[in-house]
């Protein structure tokens, strides 16, 4: 698991990564929204979600400090952070930002 | 852009909203909600309610508004998650955009818009957002366990997250701008008989410092003016609500904090055929059960107007 995430991020294709918690209800919140997403950029981007649980490690490499955070990568680059909840439209405005 | 015509647009998704929802589509309406970024509103950051009827053990905020969200959703209630970002209440027909820039059409407009948590509005506070400064206790104390944070607020929820952070972290410091504190008796009990809950009474917050996020706060004792740092990775902000009322300036009745009106008695609002229920038009009860009350009334009240004016639905 450690190894694919460090090896996604590396990836020519823009990774979106949900860092969450099963305990956090705005994760939960965000969610379809999410899953919105990612199905709408299906063809331009990767989306995926880490449990930052079950992958401290990850988490603590990124200094997460809030859940959740959408960390937007491309050949190991971060291209936009965001903590908080997002709606689906300002994750559309980020996307096409850096996308 | 697109148009999009419905009898019923709900805007926010609270226990407000989706009672409506489950109302209106009960009625046959075919409501449309837009959830906003929350959908669920404050209970996805409440942990436990115990004072909803019901529920006799208690339930998790989160699950609690999954339970709505799906009975809302079993009689036909269409959900998006996006949020509504302008309104136009002039012409015959209520108009709203969406975020994509899409036009609803809406006979009759249901307003669950909520509140949100207010911010102390002081710069490092800003700074240091989601890098060490939260409103969401449930959220964010989980990233401090076995450390020393502070809480600012005197209310029933700055209490209830003070109780949280004390059962994971080292310390809390509660910081209370006065000699009291506005919370519930059982509340204040219970935080002044945890050992870790130091208050810090008739203190104010200067400035949240740190090099790499938050290690520091200094706060002021008004009557004394002496102040103190406190060393800490941790500080949320607990000081109350303010109505998501922003989009309807100008175009709706408030009162000076921004909360809605409605005609007592009843949730319509100042323009025909636009209703609003829960904590948007409420600054005195703002709990899950009157906020669903009022969500129920919003949809009998659209309901009867449409009946009134013959909308065919």
């Amino acid at each position: 698991m450690k190894k694919s995430f460090q090896e996604l991020i590396q990836s020519e294709t823009p990774l979106l990564v949900d860092f969450y918690a099963t305990w956090c209800g705005p994760c939960k919140a965000m969610a379809p929204a999410l899953e919105e997403i990612a199905s709408r950029w299906n063809e331009k981007i990767k989306v995926i979600k880490i449990d930052i649980d079950k992958n401290p490690e990850a988490a603590q490499q990124w200094k997460i400090q809030a859940v959740p955070t959408l960390m937007l990568f491309r050949q190991g680059n971060v291209l936009a952070r965001q903590a908080g909840a997002m709606s689906l439209g300002e994750m559309e405005k980020l996307l096409s930002q850096h996308v | 852009m697109s148009e999009e015509k419905v009898h019923c647009l709900i805007i926010g998704a609270g226990p407000a909203g989706y009672t409506a929802a489950i109302y209106a589509s009960r009625a046959g309406l075919k409501p449309l909600m837009y959830t906003g970024k929350t959908p669920g509103g404050q209970l996805t950051i409440t942990n436990d309610v115990e004072n909803y009827p019901g529920y006799p053990e208690g339930i998790n905020g989160p699950m609690m508004m999954e339970d709505f969200r799906k009975q809302a959703e079993r009689f036909g209630t269409v959900i998006r998650y996006e949020a509504i970002t302008k309104v136009d209440f002039t012409g015959p027909q209520h108009k709203a955009w969406d975020e994509s820039g899409k036009c609803i059409l809406a006979d009759s407009v249901i307003i669950a818009t909520g509140a949100s948590a207010k911010w102390l509005g002081i710069p490092s506070e800003q700074k240091y957002m989601h890098s060490g400064v939260s409103a969401c206790a449930v959220c964010d104390g989980f990233f401090h366990r076995g450390k020393e944070v502070a809480i600012v607020g005197a209310g029933d929820t700055a209490c209830e997250e003070a109780s949280y952070l004390a059962k994971i972290c080292k310390k809390v410091y509660m910081i209370v701008r006065r000699e009291e504190m506005r919370a519930s008796q059982i509340m204040q009990k219970r935080v002044l008989n945890t050992p870790n809950i130091e208050v810090l009474w008739s203190t104010e917050t200067d400035e949240i410092f740190g090099e790499n996020g938050v290690e520091g706060v200094r706060v002021k004792n008004s009557i004394t003016g002496a102040t103190r740092e406190l060393a800490i990775s941790g500080f949320f902000v607990a000081i109350g609500h303010k109505p998501n009322s922003d989009i309807f300036q100008g175009i709706l009745d408030m009162d000076e904090n921004g909360y809605l009106k409605t005609v007592p008695g009843t949730s319509r609002t100042n323009v025909e055929g636009v209703f609003a229920c829960g904590d948007v038009q409420d600054h005195v009860y703002r709990q899950a059960v009157t906020a669903a009350g009022t969500g129920c009334m919003a949809a009998l009240d659209a309901e009867r107007y449409l009946a009134a004016r013959e909308v065919a639905v």
